[in-house]
C-alpha cells in the first residue's frame, strides 16, 4: 500500500517529467494499436474469407515442370529429341474421366463435378455464329483437324455440364434465362439452351432446332433442341478483338450449353464413325501463314475426324483444410497408363483469387507488424534511457529512502509502480486514440496499397501494350485467349494453364478493412505497456541501488 | 540494560585497509544521552553508521537488544527501531515538511494511534516549529529549521534510539541549547536512548555519558 500510495503522490509532485513520459508511451501504444488493430483485421478478414469460401479445384499438368526436366536431361542447344519429348508429354498428358473420378476418392472432397465441351461449326444456312468481324465468315471442313499441335478453329462451342453446380461455374460466368428453362441430366437428350444474342443473331426460339457439324467433318451433323436462351450476366467482351484470328467459338454469344451426357454421346458418334482426313499446314487452325497466303506450295498432314473434347473436373471442398488434405493426398493416386501423378498438380483458382484479393491486406498487414517491432524497438529504447535519466537525477532520494530502511526491492517496486501507472494511464489515453483512428487509418493505408498496385498492375499492362484491355476473361500475353473447342489439339488447354498463368486477370481487392480496437489487442497493449514499465524502470533503478545508502549519500555530500 | 552494544567493533573501508575503529566496546541505555566525541578522522560518523545499521562492522558486533544487527534485517532495524538524524539532514527537497515526516512514518509500516498528519503536527511543535511550516518545501527553510525537521522526522515513528550526527553543527548557540534541550527530554521523560556524535564541548557537558573515540582507542 504504501509503495502504490508513495508512487502515486510523488507522479503528483513531478507532472513535467511524468507527462513527458505519458507522451512517449501514448505514441508507443496509439502506433502499437493502430498495428495490431490492422493485423489483426486482416487475419480475422482472412479466417472470415476462408470460413465462407467454398473452394473448388482442379488437376492441372504441371507443365512446367516437365519442361524444366525435359531441359535437364539434354545439354546443348534444345534437339529435335527434347521438342518431340516435350510435345509426346503434353499429348498424352490429358487424364481420362476414369483417372478424374480417382480424385473424387481422395480425402476431403465434399462433392465434384464437371464440364465437357468440344467445338462445332453449323450445319445450315440459318445459323451463323455471332461475330464482331464480317470477313470471318464460317468456312466447314479442313479447318478443325486432329492432329497434335494444331488448334482446330470452329464457331461453336458446345458444352455440357454434369449438374447445376457446374452450371454455376460455367467458363463465360454466371447467366439468367431470359426464356425457357436449363435442361435436366439425366439423359442424352439432345436438348441445348443457346445466348440471347445467338438466338436475336439468327432469329432462334425455344422450340427451335438447330444443326451443329464436325468441323473435321462436315457429314457428321447432329441436330439439337432449344429448351432456352440465356442471358450472360457479365456483359463484357472477353474476347482478344479479332485482330484477324477465327475467335468466334471463344465468344460467350457462341457458347451452347447442354449436358454431359448429350455432349457424351456426340463424342461417342463422332468417334465411332471418324474419317481420315488432311489439313494443309499453316491453314486456319494450325500456327503461322498458310500456304495460299505465302505463296508456297501447300503441305498436308494427315489426321482423323473424330471430335474431341475437354474435360473441366473440378472437385469441392468444404474448407481449406480439406483442400490442404487433398493436396497432400494427391500423389497417391495411380493414373492409367504411364502417366506420373508428380506430373500433374492441384490448383485452385477460387483459392487463388481470394489469396490475390488479401495481397493488398497482407501487405498493410506485414507493413503494420514491422512498423509495430521497430515502434516497440525504438520506443522502448526511448523509454529506458529516459527512465535511466530520471532514476539517476533521483539517486538521492534513492539514498534517502534505503537510509530511512526502506528496502531495495521496495523502492523498485516503488519506482516500478510509478511509471506503471503512467503506463495504465497511457494505455487508456493510447487505446481511445486508437480507437478513434484506427479504421480510417487503417482504410487510408489500404487504399494507397491498392492504388500502389494497381498502379503498378497499370504499368505492366501499359508495357506490354495492354493497357486498353479489362475484363474477368481477359486474353492472355498473345491476344490469343483460350480455345476450348479443340478438335484434334488435345489436352494443352485444359491441362496446361499454368503455362498462362500470367493471365491479366482483374482482382477485386479487399478495399475495407475492419481494423477496430478489441479487448485482445488492448490485453496485448497492457501487456507491452507493462513491459516496457518494466525494463525501462527496473533497469534504471536496479543501477541506481546496487549502491548502499551510505555511499550514495556520501557522494552528493 | 544497555539495548545498543557494541563487542570488539573494528571497521576499514577497504578489506586490507587502515582500521578506521580498532576493538570497540560499549554499552548504550535507554533514557541516557551519549556524546561521541573524536577529533575529525576519528571514526565518530562510522560509528553511527554502524550503530545506525548503514553499514556493519568488519569485526566485531553490533548489539540490538541482545541480536547482533548483522543477523537481522538492517533495513527493518532502521526503519523501526532506529531515529537517524544525518549531519546532512538527508530531507528531501520536493517533499514538503510535513511529507518528510508522514514519509518516514509510512516506510516503519508501524500503526499509529493518531492521525500521522496530527502526529507530525505535534512533532513539530515539540521540535519549536510551527503548523504552518508544515506545508513549506524543506528548501524554504532555514539550516536550523531543516535540523529541527530532521529531528521530527527521526521521532515520527517512535524509535527506541536516537542517532544525530552533528546536529547543532550548523546551528548559533541559541538553537543550539534548544536542540540539545529536546534531546534531553527524549532521553529523560521519553526513555529513549539518544546518541550524539558531536565537536562541541557544550553539548558534550550537558549529555550523561561521553564515549571519546581517542581515549576509546588508545586503551
Amino acid at each position: 500500500m504504501f509503495v502504490i500510495k508513495n508512487a502515486v503522490l510523488n507522479i503528483s509532485r513531478s507532472i513535467g517529467r511524468n507527462v513527458l513520459i505519458a507522451i512517449i508511451i501514448v505514441t508507443i501504444i496509439a502506433s502499437s494499436a493502430i498495428a495490431l488493430s490492422i493485423s489483426n483485421a486482416a487475419n480475422a478478414a482472412r479466417v472470415a474469407g476462408l470460413e465462407n469460401l467454398q473452394i473448388t479445384g482442379n488437376i492441372q499438368f504441371n507443365r512446367n515442370q516437365v519442361f524444366a526436366e525435359q531441359q535437364e536431361n539434354q545439354s546443348g542447344e534444345p534437339s529435335e529429341d527434347f521438342r518431340s519429348g516435350f510435345r509426346n508429354q503434353i499429348q498424352d498428358s490429358a487424364l481420362s474421366f476414369d483417372d478424374y473420378l480417382k480424385f473424387t476418392e481422395l480425402p476431403g472432397v465434399s462433392s465434384y463435378f464437371y464440364t465437357d465441351s468440344a467445338g462445332l461449326n453449323s450445319a445450315s444456312e440459318s445459323l451463323e455464329a455471332v461475330s464482331s468481324s464480317s470477313n470471318e465468315s464460317n468456312e466447314t471442313g479442313g479447318r478443325s483437324f486432329n492432329v497434335m499441335g494444331m488448334f482446330g478453329i470452329s464457331d461453336f462451342n458446345l458444352t455440357g455440364f454434369s449438374d447445376d453446380q457446374a452450371v454455376t461455374k460455367a467458363q463465360d460466368g454466371t447467366f439468367t434465362m431470359t426464356e425457357g428453362e436449363v435442361f435436366p441430366y439425366d439423359s442424352a437428350d439432345n436438348n441445348v439452351i443457346i445466348n440471347s444474342q445467338l438466338a436475336i443473331y439468327n432469329s432462334l426460339n425455344v422450340g427451335d432446332k438447330i444443326q451443329l457439324a464436325n468441323p473435321n467433318n462436315a457429314e457428321e451433323i447432329y441436330e439439337l433442341n432449344i429448351v432456352g436462351i440465356y442471358q450472360n450476366n457479365n456483359q463484357s467482351n472477353p474476347v482478344g478483338g479479332g485482330g484477324g484470328m477465327n475467335n468466334m467459338v471463344q465468344d460467350p454469344a457462341n457458347a451452347i450449353y447442354t449436358n454431359y451426357k448429350t455432349l457424351e454421346a456426340i463424342i461417342a458418334n463422332s468417334v465411332a464413325n471418324k474419317i481420315d482426313v488432311q489439313i494443309e499446314v499453316g491453314s486456319r487452325g494450325s500456327f503461322g501463314p498458310n500456304a495460299s497466303e505465302s505463296g508456297q506450295e501447300p503441305e498436308y498432314i494427315d489426321g482423323t475426324s473424330e471430335l474431341t473434347s475437354n474435360i473441366q473436373f473440378t472437385y469441392v471442398f468444404d474448407s481449406k483444410e480439406d483442400y490442404d488434405a487433398f493436396v497432400a493426398a494427391k500423389d497417391s493416386v495411380v493414373l492409367d497408363g504411364d502417366k506420373d501423378i508428380a506430373n500433374y498438380t492441384v490448383a485452385s483458382t477460387d483459392l487463388t483469387t481470394f489469396e490475390s484479393s488479401l495481397v493488398p491486406l497482407e501487405n498493410l498487414s506485414n507493413f503494420a507488424l514491422t512498423m509495430l517491432y521497430i515502434i516497440l524497438g525504438v520506443g522502448a529504447v526511448i523509454l529506458v534511457v529516459v527512465n535511466l535519466i530520471n532514476i539517476r537525477d533521483r539517486k538521492y532520494e534513492i539514498g534517502v529512502y534505503t537510509a530511512m530502511g526502506i528496502s531495495k526491492p521496495k523502492v523498485v517496486l516503488g519506482f516500478a509502480t510509478e511509471l506503471l501507472i503512467v503506463a495504465l494511464v497511457s494505455v487508456g489515453i493510447g487505446s481511445s486514440i486508437a480507437a478513434v483512428s484506427s479504421v480510417p487509418v487503417a482504410n487510408a493505408m489500404l487504399s494507397n496499397q491498392i492504388s500502389s498496385m494497381e498502379n503498378q498492375s497499370e504499368s505492366e499492362q501499359t508495357q506490354f501494350g495492354r493497357g486498353m484491355i479489362s475484363g474477368e476473361n481477359g486474353p492472355d500475353q498473345f491476344g490469343g485467349g483460350g480455345n476450348n473447342s479443340t478438335p484434334g489439339g488435345g489436352p494443352e488447354q485444359t491441362m496446361g494453364n499454368n503455362g498462362f498463368s500470367w493471365r491479366s486477370a482483374n482482382v477485386s481487392y479487399v478495399d475495407q478493412l475492419n481494423a477496430t480496437m478489441n479487448f485482445a489487442i488492448l490485453g496485448q497493449l497492457l501487456g507491452i505497456a507493462i513491459l516496457l514499465s518494466i525494463l525501462s524502470s527496473v533497469g534504471g533503478t536496479v543501477s541506481v541501488v546496487r549502491y548502499e545508502p551510505l555511499q550514495i549519500l556520501s557522494d552528493r555530500s | 540494560m544497555a539495548i545498543l552494544k557494541l563487542e570488539n567493533v573494528g571497521y576499514s573501508y577497504k578489506p586490507r585497509g587502515r582500521k578506521v575503529l580498532v576493538n570497540m566496546n560499549y554499552a548504550f541505555e535507554k533514557g541516557k544521552i551519549y556524546a561521541i566525541t573524536g577529533r575529525s578522522g576519528s571514526g565518530k560518523t562510522t560509528l553511527l553508521s554502524l550503530l545506525s545499521g548503514l553499514t556493519t562492522p568488519t569485526s566485531g558486533k553490533v548489539i540490538y537488544n541482545g541480536t547482533d544487527i548483522r543477523t537481522v534485517d538492517r533495513y527493518k532495524y532502521r526503519s523501526k527501531n532506529v531515529g537517524v538524524i544525518f549531519q546532512s539532514y538527508n530531507l528531501l527537497p520536493q517533499l514538503s515538511v510535513l511529507e518528510n515526516i508522514i514519509l518516514s512514518m509510512d516506510a516503519s509500516g508501524k500503526k499509529f494511534e493518531k492521525a500521522k498528519k496530527e502526529i507530525a503536527n505535534d512533532l513539530l511543535s515539540r521540535v519549536d516549529l510551527d503548523d504552518e511550516l508544515g506545508s513549506k518545501k524543506i528548501l524554504h527553510l532555514s539550516g536550523g529549521e531543516q535540523q529541527r525537521v530532521a529531528i521530527a522526522r527521526a521521532l515520527s515513528f517512535f524509535p527506541d534510539i536516537l542517532l544525530a550526527d552533528e546536529p547543532t553543527g550548523n546551528l548559533d548557540s541559541a538553537t543550539q541549547n534548544d536542540i540539545v534541550e529536546i534531546f534531553k527530554k527524549l532521553a529523560h521523560q521519553d526513555q529513549k536512548c539518544v546518541i550524539i556524535v558531536t565537536h562541541s564541548k557544550e553539548v558534550a557537558a550537558q549529555s550523561d555519558e561521553v564515549f571519546n573515540l581517542e581515549k576509546q582507542s588508545s586503551r
